[in-house]
């Protein structure tokens, strides 16, 4: 018989990033360089329904705090349901979940302010003792709260974006405590870059607004891009419940004609999980 | 064949009553004695299990084989045993049983486990479960049970069925000791979760009729070569976060 009991899990991470390219520019002497701390943490429920499947409940805090660009540091809330199954049972069953979240997200610069929400398919397989491997399918969205009056032939409602990603995940347990992990992501949808004005991205952007958060001459540009990024990093298991990630991710993206812009991310991160 | 009262009754001379009276004692002495032997010489078996670096091992299992296996020594090796379930692991995480033995697996934590094995010498579910379920699981077949649990994937135990009633699990110190062993000749082999190659490749002889000549404990050492300490990770990971 099925126990009727909910599961409590909690999580909590902190560490450091480094952004080669924080306003997504793409011309050099646009390019700004920042760095900065996060954190973060969840708190849930799993209420498993059947033995081959469960059903979570959680809800998550989230902030980003930079040490030059004020106008990004972030404060997020959100909220987060996911469904998981397996195909049989045992650790090397195939897997299935969806998932979704959303919450408000508060920036330093208020015009950014405004609400995400992701929606994700994945499915997945561990392989053996070593290989782990997902991929799956993503629909991400972020509403802007204050979008500035529309001027005469274009829209100022920069912020808000939305996109569809298919994306995969490779990981490898190199020792007892060392995993390497690979993850891939390619995305269709809306960008975001903030250079000062140039005739080629007026041209090619859909809406326009000021960003505050790069100082005075910088503009927020929509686009419709794709993105390619590979995350590549490793994992070393402090404990059973604890770990410290460093990771560096490349991200490629492509807009029309030859806009574009290429940025690299670093991070170092402690993660706890019970 | 007539009793011995009468052989006793009917003395050939005189003076033989004394004679065969002392003759007698003498032989119920003997084998008094000669018993009184065997029970001392049940002895004892350290054994020492090291690793290719001489590193000692823990967690090896250590079986000794022997020809002569008495009722008595079948009937204290095989019991109910447990294995619980804390902080989401498997503990102990190497429990060696006789066949027959029956195992309870209580689950101490605050979510609750799906405890399976898919191993040939026994194949089992429980489900979904908090608390200790109702029936213990009985293991009637001799060999290397793999635990899991179906919720968290990092969970792994074993449980050794062994054939013998003689057995033993190494400590820190690669060190155990199988106690109460008959006088006879044994086979005693060593098996370990990491195990490289088959169990059967780790015997040894261990002749406890002259091995003991002077002590009660007689001692082998063996050298196991073992593959690396991989498993199923379970400390968390950046960007991956996966509640079951």
């Amino acid at each position: 018989m099925p126990a009727a009991a909910a599961d409590l899990f909690y999580d909590a991470d902190a560490g450091w990033f480094w952004d080669d390219n924080v306003a997504r520019a793409q011309a050099r002497p646009d390019i700004l360089v920042d760095s900065g701390l996060a954190a973060g943490g969840s708190l849930g429920l799993v209420l498993s329904a059947r033995e081959r499947d469960s059903f979570a409940v959680g809800a998550e805090l989230r902030t980003r705090q930079y040490q030059r660009f004020h106008g990004l540091d972030m404060a997020g809330l959100g909220a987060n349901v996911s469904y998981r199954m397996k195909f049989g049972v045992g650790a090397y069953a195939p897997r299935a979940a969806v998932s979704f979240a959303a919450g408000p997200e508060r920036y330093g610069d208020s015009l950014r302010n405004g609400w995400r929400s992701r929606l994700a398919l994945e499915l997945g397989r561990r392989l053996d003792d070593r290989w782990d491997i997902s991929g799956g399918y993503s629909v991400d969205r972020f509403d802007a709260d204050n979008v500035l009056p529309p001027l005469p032939r274009f829209s100022r409602d920069v912020y808000s974006l939305q996109g569809r990603s298919l994306f995969a995940r490779a990981e490898y347990t190199l020792s007892e405590r060392w995993l390497a992990l690979l993850h891939l992501n390619f995305r269709r949808g809306d960008v975001l870059s903030s250079s000062r004005p140039g005739l080629p991205v007026f041209l090619a952007s859909t809406d326009i607004a000021p960003d505050a958060a790069f100082g005075a001459g910088y503009f927020a540009y929509k686009l419709a891009g794709r993105t390619a990024s590979a995350r590549l990093g490793t994992s070393y298991a402090l404990s059973p419940h604890s770990s410290l990630n460093l990771d560096l991710t490349r991200e490629v993206t492509v807009s029309e004609g030859p806009l574009g812009y290429r940025s690299t991310l670093g991070n170092a991160t402690f993660v706890y999980s019970y | 064949m007539p009793p011995l009262s009468t052989a006793i009754e009917r003395p050939a001379a005189g003076y033989a009553t004394p004679l065969l009276l002392a003759a007698a004692l003498a032989a119920l002495a003997t084998f008094a004695l000669g018993a009184a032997s065997t029970a001392a010489r049940a002895a004892d078996l350290r054994v020492l299990v090291k690793d290719a670096a001489g590193r000692p091992v823990e967690d090896a299992v250590v079986v000794a084989v022997g020809a002569n296996v008495p009722a008595a020594a079948v009937q204290a090796a095989r019991g109910n045993d447990i294995i619980d379930q804390i902080d989401a692991e498997f503990a102990p995480r190497v429990k060696p049983v006789m066949v027959g033995s029956s195992v309870t697996f209580p689950n101490k934590d605050n979510v609750r486990h799906q405890v399976y094995s898919f191993s040939p010498a026994k194949t089992f579910e429980l489900p979904l479960y908090a608390g200790t379920p109702a029936r213990p699981v009985l293991f009637d077949r001799p060999g290397v049970v793999v635990l899991g649990c179906n919720i968290h994937d990092w969970m792994v135990g074993y449980v050794y069925v062994s054939e013998s009633p003689w057995f033993a699990k190494t400590g820190t110190d690669g060190s155990a000791v199988l106690r109460g062993l008959p006088p006879q000749r044994y086979g005693v082999r060593a098996w370990h979760p990491r195990l490289q190659g088959d169990e059967s490749a780790t015997r040894q002889e261990a002749n406890l009729q002259t091995d003991l000549q002077a002590e009660s404990t007689a001692a082998l050492s063996f050298t196991v070569r073992l593959r690396p300490d991989v498993r199923i990770r379970r400390a968390p990971v950046a960007g991956s976060h996966s509640h079951y």
